[in-house]
């Protein structure tokens, strides 16, 4: 049966606040950041996690379709955006 | 288990029909990849990929299943080593299907021009189609060449300046190599044999509707070096992903139980 994949960009600035367990990415260092390493994609299936939901309203993000999702990240603008590996970015410091 | 040509009864031998299940090893499942974020690597110094061929220079045959619904510029399988190794020993080799439905290989690491491995298929194979694309290096013949669905694809490359020594390198993921090329698409049965295989071998593999096990039930399965079934016969999926020859298992990244497809080769 096909997967119904939905993702989402979070801001690194909100990236802390993502429960891994709630998403498909295995934790912050494996996860897929954009070339800056700014922004990190996380994708899910079914519902939208909690903290998902939490963080995008904070953002103004939205989420996104697997077919959308690809299409914008293989445009060219999508690959000037995320058509690199980056390392990851050191995670913030807890207050 | 059966040994190959059919089971006896009082004496009498039949011939097993296609899909009979008459092996062990029937083919049900695929690991899924999502062309974004999902993929598998394997990280042990000097033990991650696996080598191809007897001390990185003997012939081989690394093959595998693999469809996707787009075609795109994928790594399907990349090995780097680290930290960079003396030549001729390998840096980096990677297995591509590119945009124009070619497959690559290539390697980095050799000082010598010609000294490298390389070799391209023909184009155009297509998308929302299984192939079983094998590359076979023959160190006798000095030659290496695709072959796909059991066919020759592409020219037939001349190794006689090859010097590189493809040993097991540190790093080697699958489904994307470290600077992107995401791969969206299916696969299984990710094999390499320490000989070069025949084109009528390849089509054994190709039609193994019996499920036959790779490591068992061929006439060339004693070359079996290094194998990922990609979660068949039994459909359950784990992380790592299992590697039944060498243990040299592969850690999935950004995936779960729903990796495992029930989209296989029809063949199988």
């Amino acid at each position: 049966m096909a997967r119904i994949l939905s993702y989402a960009k979070i801001p690194i600035a909100n990236a802390k606040s993502i429960k891994f367990a709630e998403v498909l990415e295995t934790s912050w260092d494996t996860a897929r950041w954009n070339n800056a390493a700014t922004e990190v994609m996380v994708h899910w299936e079914g519902k939208t996690p909690p903290t998902i939901q939490t963080i995008l309203k904070q953002t103004g993000g939205a989420v996104s379709t697997h077919s959308v999702t690809l299409a914008a990240i293989d445009s060219p603008a999508g690959r000037s955006t995320w058509g690199t590996q980056p390392s990851p970015p050191p995670k913030p410091k807890k207050k | 288990m059966p040994t190959g040509i059919g089971s006896g009864i009082a004496g009498q031998v039949f011939a097993e029909p296609p899909g009979s299940g008459a092996f062990a090893c029937p083919t049900g499942y695929s690991l899924e990849f999502d062309g974004l974020t999902e993929y598998g690597q394997r990280n042990v110094p000097g033990n991650g990929s696996p080598q191809l061929g007897i001390v990185g220079t003997g012939s081989f045959t690394m093959c595998f299943w693999v469809k996707a619904p787009v075609l795109g510029n994928y790594y399907l399988a990349s090995a780097q080593a680290f930290p960079n190794p003396v030549a001729p020993n390998v840096n980096a080799w990677a297995v591509r299907w590119l945009n124009n439905g070619a497959f690559s290989l290539r390697s980095t690491g050799s000082a010598v021009p010609g000294g490298n491995l390389a070799a391209l298929s023909a184009s155009g194979f297509s998308a929302n189609t299984w192939h079983l694309v094998a590359l076979v290096y023959d160190n006798a013949a000095n030659t290496v060449l695709w072959n796909v669905n059991g066919v020759q694809s592409g020219l037939i490359a001349s190794t006689v300046s090859r010097d590189i020594i493809l040993g097991s390198t540190t790093f080697f993921d699958l489904g994307r190599t470290f600077t992107g090329g995401y791969f969206n698409g299916n696969m299984c049965h990710f094999a390499v044999f320490n000989q070069a295989l025949t084109p009528s071998e390849l089509v054994e593999l190709r039609d193994n509707s019996a499920g036959k096990c790779y490591a068992s039930d061929f006439s060339f399965s004693s070359t079996l070096t290094y194998y990922l079934p990609m979660f068949n016969p039994s459909g359950v999926y784990t992380d790592p992903l299992t590697e039944t020859v060498g243990g040299k298992d592969i850690t999935l990244f950004n995936m779960s139980a729903t990796n495992v497809s029930t989209d296989y080769p029809p063949s199988l």
